[in-house]
């Protein structure tokens, strides 16, 4: 049986390794972060090519600079994930051809009746210019009369980033959401790159590699910060060996069995869940710092202990509340803490018992606590709750969570005012068919004549067929007799406009969607979309079948959203604690409450002195709404207080040194972890030790 | 077709300027248009002034063209005459360079003798078709330029 902790561990270790390779972690950030709404409509963005464009610059205009940018593009082109690279903006032949043969259809049609002498002035007004031209212009012999006209769009023929040089652009067909993907791409892009001077690049999942690889750097800090004060508790403060090295393993097993559940129930478990998932298993070392101090593991028998089975009952119910959460991210971490949070607890109540533990040195004195009135706590925790309400704020921006990468900010500004980009704003357009499709784009076509988007090549069959009548009803033969009768008179060669107005009964409406148009239509779930470009100043007014693709704004949305769910199942969770508690403590449940209240609402308080509160703040509140309340069940009436004082501090080490030491982070959202908790524990610290504070004042 | 680009070369731009002729044949209406001037091609703008048979300058600068008569009155070209002015001025640019032509991306060059046989490529082969550059040890003489509708323009260096 001495080994039953060592085995247990080694059983789940098989299963796992037998499984591993079915087992999938996400690294999808965009799915934690993003609803489901906005995921969506980032993917269709995606789908439509709008999304992971990598824009490549090379200083300098001159042939030479432009001759390394072919250069850079034939390398970029041999990287297996780069589908496209372009560097011309101008149509393929393919593309002009389409155009020209639908000329007619895209045009402005100018449908007045030409009288005779219109037409004889027309001509003899091309038949001056000619003579009058200083520079060539050549004379239009298929609509000398500009029947047809098009509105003139400039297109550079290069693109040139302003102040700076010429620009390529590439596109990939990985998901650039998914980080090891990203980085993969990243260090290709980056071995090509760096072969080239003066030569800078910008993609949206290079903030997602970058500032991963500085989190992770950063992490290994915190990790080894976390493990010297882990051993240091262990090894030099508690001297036992044993225990660490099984404690070890117990957490190990419930990671192990909370990873193989987590398996079953979800497609794939988000790496975020994961790791935060094994920072909250770690809070059960409080179980077994309760049974170590109170010297229960030389019992022999399965311990049940009153206290730590509530404790144990009202983080597990927490979790499980929040298990139903629409979040993906909390939903995975709840299910997984409540998962691991059992193991432990099973473990260190029933096989704990027969390791052979070194019980500590005995030095208990009964007695019971001695503590704080909890109605004074109350109050000053109600003070500074109101303090909170009335000027707490919640920041929506969840780049300010990340590291603030300023090479990268400083490069996306560059690019999106060198090449204008922040001018124009882009719109998802929808239909339940293409003919709606393209029926709704030609209804914002009229709201916004300047909207740029697939309704340049391709028409609904209802506008073509209109125009395809318009044309039919217009006398083109008389036009061509006259041309005909005039063209010699004025000046002009026999034949000249031989070819003018030619073939217009034959245009029939045959459209087809070209790569090179850079619009597409896609088909998601039953309907069909397409993006269009619309000034930024544009208003869009509020259509089913339009919305504006702004990840930023939607990002906020999803975060404010995510607050107020958050802050609802916290809500719900209070509830199941008061019960709890009541249960626990019927009408003094003041006593152990205020130790929920006072942490919560110190860490509260503190976040609005220090700034806004953001969403890894309330998640942290989450897990100290977890941990505190164990520590007030167990301090409630205690018997032993100087073991329960003992075994809470240990265990509120051990958290510091899990999720505490984050504060030591640069990462707003680690740090954001760990002040909370750090607040927290200082606040349960304040209150198991307020009697011994307090000592010369009579509490009762 | 009044297509929508505004196709604009890439031109390396170095300080050079020389007088000549240009004669342009217009197919339309069978006729030779004779014209001699200078073009003066500066660090950031292009200048070509007409001194037979009127004064007029034409400055190219950034992608815009204005046009000062004799005068003295400036107009700025706009749409298609704006877009062929941009294209022909470039191209006057650029065969003015052996090394220009040799190492550009817009056509297919053939030697035989002293003219260089000019293949356009591109969007550039929907304006003009061909070009033929008379050269001399390493210097350009005169280019003639051969567009779809049987129009030409020829540029004689003096």
């Amino acid at each position: 049986m001495r080994y039953v902790n060592f085995f247990f561990f080694l059983f789940l270790l098989v299963i796992y390794l037998s499984f591993s390779s079915q087992i999938k972690f996400s690294t999808n950030f965009l799915e934690v972060f993003f609803s489901k709404q906005s995921v969506e409509l980032f993917n269709r963005a995606k789908k439509l090519g709008f999304a992971d464009e990598i824009l490549v610059a090379k200083k300098g205009f001159e042939q030479k600079e432009l001759d390394e940018l072919y250069n850079l593009a034939e390398e970029l082109k041999k990287i297996p994930q780069i589908t496209k690279v372009e560097i011309k903006n101008t149509p393929s032949s393919e593309l002009k051809n389409y155009m020209k043969r639908n000329y007619l259809l895209f045009s402005d049609f100018d449908t007045k009746v030409l009288s005779e002498n219109e037409i004889e002035k027309r001509l003899t007004k091309i038949y001056d210019s000619i003579y009058n031209a200083f520079s060539f212009t050549p004379i239009n012999s298929y609509d000398p009369l500009e029947l047809f006209s098009m509105s003139e769009v400039k297109i550079q023929r290069y693109t040139k980033l302003k102040d700076f040089g010429y620009v390529l652009r590439a596109k990939t067909s990985i998901d650039t959401a998914d980080a090891t993907q990203a980085r993969e791409l990243y260090d290709e892009l980056n071995k090509v790159i760096k072969k080239h001077s003066d030569v800078i690049a910008i993609a949206s999942f290079f903030y997602l590699v970058e500032n991963s690889a500085y989190i992770k750097n950063d992490a290994q800090i915190i990790m080894f910060i976390s493990s010297v004060m882990l051993l240091g508790l262990y090894f030099f403060m508690l001297k036992n060996n044993k225990l660490f090295f099984n404690t070890i393993l117990a957490i190990g097993s419930s990671v192990l069995a909370a990873i193989l559940v987590s398996w079953l129930l979800f497609d794939s478990i988000s790496i975020l869940a994961l790791v935060f998932g094994i920072s909250i298993t770690t809070i059960s070392i409080d179980y077994m710092f309760h049974y170590y101090f109170h010297q229960n593991f030389s019992l022999k028998k399965p311990i049940f202990q009153k206290r730590v089975f509530l404790g144990f009952l009202t983080t597990f119910g927490v979790f499980v509340i929040f298990s139903f959460i629409d979040i993906e991210l909390f939903a995975q971490l709840a299910i997984f803490s409540a998962i691991s949070l059992s193991v432990a607890y099973l473990l260190f109540s029933l096989v704990f018992v027969y390791l052979d533990i070194a019980p500590p040195k005995k030095e208990q004195e009964v007695g019971e606590n001695a503590e704080l009135k909890p109605l004074y706590l109350v109050i000053v925790s109600f003070l500074m709750l109101g303090y909170v309400y009335i000027n707490l704020e919640f920041d929506t921006e969840l780049k300010n969570l990340d590291y603030q990468n300023d090479k990268l900010s400083k490069l996306t500004k560059k690019f999106n005012e060198g090449l204008d980009k922040n001018s124009y704003q882009t719109v998802l357009i929808n239909g339940e068919s293409k003919e709606n499709l393209l029926q709704n784009y030609e209804i914002l076509l009229l709201q916004y004549p300047l909207m740029v988007g697939i309704g340049k090549f391709v028409l609904s069959d209802k506008k073509c067929q209109k125009r395809l009548e318009e044309l039919q009803r217009y006398d083109f033969k008389k036009i061509q007799n006259t041309l005909n009768k005039y063209e010699k008179k004025v000046g002009f060669r026999e034949g000249t406009f031989k070819n003018a107005y030619k073939g217009i009964d034959k245009q029939s409406c045959n459209f087809k969607v070209l790569e090179d148009m850079k619009f597409k239509i896609i088909k998601d779930v039953g309907k069909y979309y397409t993006v269009a470009f619309l000034d930024k100043n544009e208003v869009i007014q509020g259509s089913p079948h339009v919305e504006v693709i702004n990840l930023a704004k939607s990002l906020r949305e999803d975060t404010k959203h995510m607050k107020k769910t958050l802050s609802s199942y916290m809500m719900v969770s209070l509830v199941f604690i008061l019960l709890i508690l009541f249960v626990v403590s019927g009408k003094k449940m003041l006593h152990p409450l205020v130790y929920l209240l006072l942490p919560i609402s110190t860490a509260l308080f503190a976040i609005t002195i220090f700034g806004k509160i953001n969403i890894m703040h309330i998640f942290a509140l989450v897990i100290l709404f977890a941990i505190s309340i164990d520590y007030g069940i167990y301090m409630y009436k205690t018997k032993t207080i100087n073991e329960t004082k003992k075994a809470i501090s240990y265990a509120l080490l051990s958290t510091f040194s899990g999720f505490g030491v984050l504060v030591f982070s640069d990462t707003v959202a680690l740090y954001s972890i760990g002040f909370v908790i750090c607040v927290g524990i200082c606040s349960i610290f304040f209150l198991i030790y307020a009697n011994t504070l307090f000592s010369k004042i009579n509490y009762k | 077709m009044r297509f929508i680009l505004v196709i604009l070369l890439h031109v390396s731009l170095f300080a050079n300027s020389y007088d000549f002729d240009e004669i342009k044949f217009v197919s339309a209406v069978g006729s030779d248009f004779k014209q001699s001037g200078n073009i003066k091609i500066l660090d950031d703008e292009t200048i070509i002034t007409y001194k037979e048979p009127r004064f007029k300058q034409i400055i190219k600068k950034d992608d815009n063209i204005s046009i000062e008569g004799a005068s003295g009155d400036i107009y700025h070209l706009k749409g298609k005459a704006l877009y062929y002015t941009v294209l022909f001025i470039d191209i006057m640019t650029k065969l003015d360079s052996i090394d220009a032509i040799k190492t550009n991306r817009d056509f297919k060059v053939e030697k035989e003798k002293n003219i260089l046989y000019l293949t356009f490529l591109g969007d550039l082969a929907d304006v003009i078709e061909k070009a033929e550059v008379k050269i001399k040890e390493h210097k350009v003489l005169s280019f003639k330029l051969f567009m779809p509708n049987e129009d030409t323009l020829e540029v004689i260096k003096k």
